[in-house]
């Protein structure tokens, strides 16, 4: 293994030189990761030279309906071809992650444990069931908590006259729900053959070109160029075309959704400069819907107390307070749900900034004042503060949003509350 | 003296004649419902029973030992004061039946229940503990010294024993039967003063002896019973009066081995509620094809089912529920669950049928709560649950919901607020994933907006500095 490695960091710094997508997958055995790491000790990282590397559990598939692979191997490839940043690696884990009596464990501690033992950027996974007729495939993702404060992150400060205090709001949720895919049982044979038709080499880029090999599992290889669906691998014997996506079309097709917004989210990542945002598309979940819109809002908010600040405010809006939306996206074709939204308070925190932004932005328009001049009336912070405060109780262990209730009370003139928030607040960021 | 008055809000006018009697010689608090909820309520309420409180009153009602209810974490604080209740707590049952009364710490001491005017009859008990309150300041202390010294001069005087009978009923306590042969005896110290047997109906009479003393004296009754845990109960045995009637209720040795984990500490007196869980019992198959496996596969089911919504509110995983498989569990009195899941320590029991399908099973499921919250217990109905993959298989979710409704309980009991707030989102999330909008949500809703009223930020709303 640890030859393997030197030859990847080899091929991984020769190939960055020459600026071509480098991508790799590696198998890693879950159980033994949890094992090391139960040990206190630290696993060795894999495909370590890779700027972003994603991990992907093999689908839990205890019904046998032999789809666990496939589906992985579907979701692998979609993310390390179409995911469209220069340099990623997959760490396809496999093995079991099933809960077990008296371990309260669930899929996602286990999945924290290992993706944050492999410093993992994003990880996906899911269960596929079979009941009658029907396969059911729920797809997740986890983001750690260290890329949310990070790479998923908004924060800037009241201008000097309202006290300075600093807002900020971190994407929630970062264990998304993406997709429950309902497809007939019929249709297994299906995932079955296009994973295994995205697993060969072919002469030319077209299926009824030879098959020369088939694309490495355990080793790097990149892209040397596309012509429509397909791509040509270099691996390190050879060279071949596979497709992009191949086969998996009809029932297939949504779990490619999956995977694609899991592609886009590490293609935000890897752009912070000017991220492209994630889209959510008819097969996806709510969740998706509310974490691309809150995408859209984060990266809004850079144009904090500017006139542009409508459009977030907007946005956040569609999820919370009296003018929420919900039942059917007309756009996306999602629901929307009602009540509280994915991620709790988060769209109510969001709403907050943007409205304080846009007030500003409104201030700054008539006065031409300078941005640490600017100062709003209290009575309308207050406002907003207690509307936060409200959405709080739903989510109360949300510090982003007891930490900007303490700036929100300051600069409302309530020092009461602002402390009373303050201290609430460090007790939620310890629990974190 | 210094007295707490605690009673469930049905009872208030009981409680202001009680109060208005007491409050004559002593020090009262009982005007609990003309405050309003708020911290500093809450504090000043502890305060009074950690601190101040030198007896606590409990007045028991149907609804005084209902999850959720101000008196229950009245109750609870006075638990951690006393751990030995004897000469501190009052309970004085004004209304419902003394069988009705499943609280172990409550029982284990004699409970009043007042034959004419309550408000004298507690006054009377009151004023006979207070007699035997050690005073604190050194005029009464010496009082106190002549007084005994004048007491041992008198038990010269008085005859050596007295006579003492004790009758009572011994029950079981998953199904409220009689047991009948149970070994029934009166220690003081290692000595047996009385025994006897239960009679068919569970009830037994022992007469014994015992010093006259003009203190009051303590003795243990102890029960014994093949197919049950044994059980003791310490008593407070006064000179003249009638040591009166008790009951007790023991737990099936079948079923003991399922209390939950860590929720009675080793050798401590009362049971300590330090985890969440559910306690998945008996699983019945058609004919006589039981298969004892059922319990461990719906008790896997739902780890998977429940844990993963609570996690993804990010319920810390130390207090995420244990499910239990105990396929003894099966209580053969249906409304008795409740109480069978709290005599395990879980908030809920849920037991039931299972009817195989083609591919699948039909689990028709009970879901009995420790909380008094479905009585009768909730049925449900899940189709297609494939019970040969456990960690698949699905339950329905107005089963999911109907435990989750139990566990906010266990968390509002416990003041885990924060737990009890995530779990109640957690219920609405699986509504709204299962687009089942004619779930009932109400007692949830309730419940969270009771927590809500309990955490920090509440106190962040409406300021008006």
């Amino acid at each position: 293994m640890r030859g393997a490695t030197l030859v990847l960091v080899a091929w991984c710094t020769l190939l960055f030189t020459a600026a071509m997508p480098v991508v790799a997958m590696e198998r890693v055995d879950v159980e033994e990761q949890l094992r090391i790491i139960g040990r206190g000790e630290s696993p060795t990282p894999r495909i370590s030279g890779a700027e972003f590397r994603i991990g992907a559990f093999t689908y839990e598939d205890p019904d046998g309906t032999g789809l666990g692979n496939a589906l992985a191997a579907l979701v692998g490839h979609e993310m390390l071809l179409n995911t469209d940043v220069r340099s990623l690696g997959v760490l396809v884990f496999e093995g079991n992650l099933s809960p077990s009596q008296g371990d309260r464990l669930s899929y996602y501690d286990k999945v924290d444990r290992v993706i944050a033992a492999q410093g993992v950027s994003i990880a996906t996974w899911g269960v596929v069931r079979r009941i009658d007729e029907q396969l059911i495939i729920d797809t997740f993702v986890q983001i750690p908590q260290e890329l949310l404060e990070t790479r998923f992150s908004w924060q800037g400060a009241l201008p000097a006259a309202m006290g300075g205090g600093v807002l900020r709001s971190r994407l929630r949720p970062g264990r998304i729900r993406t997709q429950r895919l309902r497809v007939p049982a019929s249709a297994a044979e299906r995932f079955v053959v296009a994973a295994d038709m995205l697993s060969e080499l072919r002469e030319a880029p077209n299926r009824a070109s030879r098959v020369t090999g088939s694309v490495p599992r355990e080793e790097v290889y990149y892209v040397r160029e596309r012509a429509g669906d397909w791509v040509q691998l270099q691996t390190r014997r050879d060279n071949g075309w596979v497709p992009l996506r191949g086969h998996c079309t009809g029932p297939c097709a949504p779990l490619l959704e999956a995977a694609a917004f899991t592609g886009a989210l590490v293609r935000f990542m890897a752009n912070p400069e000017d991220p492209p945002l994630p889209e959510a598309t008819s097969g996806l979940s709510a969740d998706v819907l509310a974490v691309t819109e809150q995408l859209q809002v984060l990266v809004g908010l850079r144009d904090f107390a500017e006139d542009s600040m409508r459009e977030p405010l907007a946005l956040a809006s569609r999820w919370t307070g009296s003018k929420r939306w919900t039942g059917l996206d007309e756009r996306s074709g999602i629901d929307r749900g009602a009540g509280v939204p994915p991620g709790g308070a988060a769209f109510a925190n969001l709403r907050a900034i943007a409205a304080i932004g846009a007030a500003l932005a409104e201030t700054r328009g008539a006065t031409a004042a300078a941005y640490d001049d600017l100062e709003l009336p209290k009575a309308p912070i207050r406002g907003l503060a207690d509307e936060l405060a409200r959405a709080s109780l739903d989510d109360p262990r949300n510090s982003d949003v007891l930490e900007n209730l303490a700036v929100l009370f300051d600069a409302a003139g309530d020092g009461r509350r602002a402390g009373l928030a303050r201290d609430i607040a460090q007790t939620a960021a310890a629990q974190e | 003296m210094r007295i707490f008055l605690s009673y469930e809000s049905s009872q208030r006018a009981i409680a202001e004649k009680i109060a208005i009697r007491l409050q004559r010689k002593h020090e009262v608090f009982f005007d609990r419902d003309t405050l309003q909820a708020s911290d500093a309520f809450d504090s000043e309420i502890r305060e009074w029973i950690e601190r101040k409180a030198e007896i606590f009153i409990f007045l028991i009602s149907p609804g005084a030992l209902t999850s959720g209810n101000y008196t229950v974490t009245e109750l609870g604080f006075a638990k951690r004061r006393w751990k030995n209740p004897a000469g501190r707590v009052l309970p004085v049952l004004v209304e419902g039946v003394i069988e009705e009364v499943d609280d172990a710490y409550l029982t284990s001491i004699n409970l009043l229940v007042p034959k004419g005017n309550v408000e004298a009859e507690v006054a009377s008990e009151v004023e006979r503990m207070a007699r035997w309150r050690i005073p604190r300041w050194g005029a009464l202390a010496a009082a106190a010294v002549l007084i005994a010294g004048l007491a041992m001069v008198l038990r010269t005087m008085l005859p050596f024993a007295v006579e003492q009978t004790l009758s009572g009923q011994i029950l079981d306590l998953t199904t409220g039967l009689a047991i009948p042969g149970a070994a029934v005896e009166v220690r003081r110290d290692s000595e047996i003063v009385g025994s006897g047997n239960s009679d068919p109906a569970g009830g037994f009479e022992l007469s014994f002896s015992l010093p006259s003393s003009a203190a009051p004296v303590s003795a243990t009754l102890h029960v014994n019973h093949d197919g049950f845990e044994s059980r003791s109960k310490v008593l407070r045995l006064e000179g003249e009066v009638d040591a009166g009637s008790v009951t007790l209720h023991l737990l099936p040795k079948s079923v003991a081995g399922c209390r939950l984990i860590g929720r009675q500490a080793a050798g401590a007196e009362e049971p300590e509620q330090v985890g969440h869980g559910i306690v998945v019992g008996h699983f019945r198959l058609p004919g006589a094809d039981d298969d004892p496996d059922l319990s461990r596969r719906i008790a896997e089911t739902l780890t998977y089912n429940i844990n993963p919504w609570l996690q993804e509110q990010r319920v810390p995983t130390e207090v995420l529920p244990l499910f239990v498989a105990c396929d003894l569990a099966m209580p053969q009195i249906i409304s008795r669950s409740g109480h069978m899941a709290g005599a395990l320590g879980a908030d809920a029991l849920i037991f039931g049928d299972v009817e195989p399908a083609a591919d699948a099973y039909t689990v028709s499921t009970y879901v009995g709560d420790s909380h008094h919250i479905f009585n009768p217990p909730r049925t449900t109905v899940s189709e297609a649950v494939n019970l040969n993959r456990p960690s698949i298989a699905q339950l329905d979710a107005e089963t999911r919901i109907a435990i989750l409704t139990a566990l906010i309980a266990g968390y509002e009991t416990q003041e885990r607020y924060n737990e009890c707030i995530s779990a109640a989102v957690a219920a609405e999330r699986i509504q709204a994933a299962e687009r089942t909008p004619q779930i009932d949500l109400h007692d949830i809703a309730e419940r969270k907006a009771r927590c809500q009223s309990r955490i920090g930020n509440f106190a962040l709303l409406g300021g008006d500095d």
